[in-house]
């Protein structure tokens, strides 16, 4: 599984004016740090292990700009989709393709970009996209390391 | 004892009121104990109460946190006492609030911010609350120290705990003198978790005939739950996960956290107080329903106002045909000793199949070799769908089973190991029993292993004949099912 940090979200947010950033299976926050970094309106971060979302939520419980939801993907995403302007831009840092099923059923995605985290290590933005969901992959931003 | 003087100052008249927490009986010298209602919350009723029985115009409430007697108050007050004042020990620890009786009833509900830990800021509150000068005596004679972290009497007011009274109380400071319009703010009560603490308040919230809280701080995790139960109280979401259950992170711990998520319009807006528990819940006969409407404001003080010796609120019944009889059981608490045993739960699952009777289990395929169904409801929703599908619903002392028993009003039998069947399930209807083995040890309220025998699972759980009994009596009893 890849790192949010693999990716350029300075030129992501550039390019494409993300102002959200919603990321699923957060774990112990190592994404959560890197989303911080950048002039997000709002981060969401979803993690279905109790002690891990709690460990994140309680070092930032004072960081009104990340919300910490504790749910499953699908569960986290519809909480996380209600308190977004849908006609703001999102960046979505997901680790299952199918989320997007998801979220394609619940929000206008032509303006968002996704960042797949794959189990085989790689991150990037899946041809998934474009083969079983119809949304125009051509936002196939390169990681960090080999732009 | 909770204790308070009726004082006369024209005349010099003084009345001593002595009340203790009740067992059961509610008599007149006793008062409701509920484990969810700060310290504040006893000062409030002890008022009320005295107020009620007298004429006077002076109130001398006793800080319901020491166990002090009318006459040593009128001891301590031997000079008299004819003006508002605090009373407070050597170290501070606030002994007596002297107020006159018109204005408890007045500032009722802002009264809940009282510390009772602190004498200072409970004078500072109370000037701002009154408008009045309320002089602090010190009894140079008399020392609390430190609190007991919990007492024979049942309180655990430790020295942590007493920082989230205090923190509370200098909120509510903060806001009566900042703000001109304090008194149209709400009070919030700080109760954001568990699943089934969540229900038992959205109850007691339905149930309540003049509230002093309006509002509730929960955790935005419970919202469907918040919906389904049809809480009474104005929602203020708190995005952060519940508290776990392990004492891994503390409770005033949380608590801080909650304030700085929470974040200054919320506090700065809200009378918050600390509803979660201040006292130990299993030394009180009552239902946990009851504590949480005793909490937010009814006095309760006779036996037929008590909702578990009512009808409940909601009864329903499944629309299918009575046979066959379906049963759905919810058997797994997350821990060895809170799930009902597994080899009463085998014995029970085939002797109902053998009965002809349909059994369903959330979450356990491995009860499916002897017999059961495993399902899915691990939602509101699903299990809300997956119980309309069946005639009775078994659970254990966990949120499925207050949902479905309180909110649902579904017939429901309530299995109880080592948790106090009087306090999370009580009061029997046609629609509701609650079952276990009457063992002394009965209510433990161990959550790792049996602390008597050394099990793993709990032997206080009802036998599977007196399970499967106690579904038989109540599916005749509702749906008129006997077995052919």
């Amino acid at each position: 599984m890849g790192a949010l940090s693999d990716f350029d979200l300075a030129a992501l947010i550039a390019a494409h004016g993300g102002r959200y950033l919603v990321e699923t299976g957060a774990g112990k926050g190592d994404g959560v740090e890197e989303a911080l970094r950048h002039d997000f309106l709002q981060v969401y971060a979803i993690e279905s292990a109790h002690k891990l979302a709690l460990d994140v939520a309680l070092r930032h419980s004072e960081n009104h700009k990340l919300t910490v939801i504790h749910a499953r993907s699908e569960k986290g995403l519809r909480e996380a989709l209600e308190e977004m302007e849908p006609g703001l831009p999102a960046i979505f840092w997901l680790k299952d393709p199918q989320e997007l099923r998801v979220l394609a059923s619940l929000r206008d995605l032509s303006r968002d970009v996704f960042l797949i985290g794959f189990e085989n290590g790689e991150a990037g933005l899946g041809e998934v996209l474009a083969k079983t969901h119809k949304i125009d992959a051509s936002l196939a931003y390169p990681l960090k390391s080999s732009a | 004892m909770l204790t308070g003087l009726a004082v006369s100052t024209a005349s010099g008249r003084v009345e001593g009121f002595d009340f203790r927490f009740s067992k059961g009986r509610l008599a007149a010298d006793e008062m409701f104990d509920s484990a969810t209602s700060p310290p504040a919350r006893y000062v409030v009723e002890l008022a009320r109460r005295i107020g009620g029985a007298s004429s006077a115009d002076l109130l001398a409430i006793a800080n319901p946190l020491l166990p002090l007697k009318a006459a040593q108050i009128a001891g301590w007050l031997k000079e008299g006492v004819r003006e508002p004042m605090i009373l407070a020990s050597a170290d501070g620890f606030p002994l007596v609030y002297c107020l006159p009786r018109a204005l408890f009833a007045e500032i009722e509900r802002f009264l809940l911010t009282l510390s009772a830990v602190d004498a200072e800021l409970d004078q500072r509150l109370l000037e701002g609350l009154t408008g009045l000068s309320l002089p602090r005596r010190r009894m140079q004679g008399i020392t609390i120290g430190p609190y007991p972290v919990s007492t024979p009497t049942g309180w655990f007011q430790g020295p942590a705990r007493q920082g989230v009274l205090k923190v509370t109380t200098a909120n509510a400071i903060k806001i009566v003198e900042s703000r001109k319009d304090w008194r149209d703010l709400p009070v919030a009560a700080f109760h954001p978790y568990h699943a089934g603490s969540i229900i038992f308040f959205a109850m007691a919230s339905r149930d309540v005939t003049a509230p002093l809280v309006t509002r509730q701080v929960v955790c935005s995790s419970y919202r469907d739950i918040v919906a389904a139960s049809g809480l009474a109280l104005d929602p203020v979401w708190l995005k952060l996960p519940f508290l776990p259950r392990d004492n891994s992170v503390g409770e005033p711990q949380y608590f801080a956290h909650s304030l700085n998520r929470l974040g200054e319009s919320v506090l700065r807006d809200n009378f918050v107080v600390f509803m979660r528990y201040s006292r130990v819940s299993a030394i009180s006969p009552f239902h946990m329903i009851d504590h949480d409407r005793f909490t937010l404001g009814e006095s309760l003080t006779r036996p037929d106002q008590l909702r578990q010796l009512q009808p409940p609120l909601v009864t329903e019944r499944c629309a299918l045909p009575a046979a066959p009889l379906k049963v759905l059981f919810h058997a797994t608490g997350g821990t060895s000793i809170k799930n009902y045993p597994l080899d009463y739960a085998k014995v029970a699952v085939r002797c109902l199949r053998g009965l002809g009777i349909e059994v369903s289990v959330i979450g356990r395929p491995d009860l499916e070799p002897f017999g059961a169904i495993s399902i899915d409801a691990d939602e509101t929703d699903a299990l809300t769908a997956a119980v309309r599908r069946h005639h009775i619903f078994v659970g254990l002392d966990s949120f499925p089973h207050h949902y479905v028993r309180s909110v649902m009003g579904w017939p429901t039998i309530g299995l109880f190991g080592a948790t106090g069947a009087a306090n999370f399930g009580g009061g029997w209807t046609p629609h509701y029993r609650a079952i276990d083995s009457a063992l002394a040890c009965h209510p433990c309220g161990a959550e790792t292993g049996c602390p008597v025998f050394g099990t793993a699972e709990c032997i206080n759980y009802a036998k599977p004949e007196h399970l499967i009994a106690a579904i038989l009596s109540m599916a005749e009893q509702v749906y008129g099912f006997v077995v052919e």
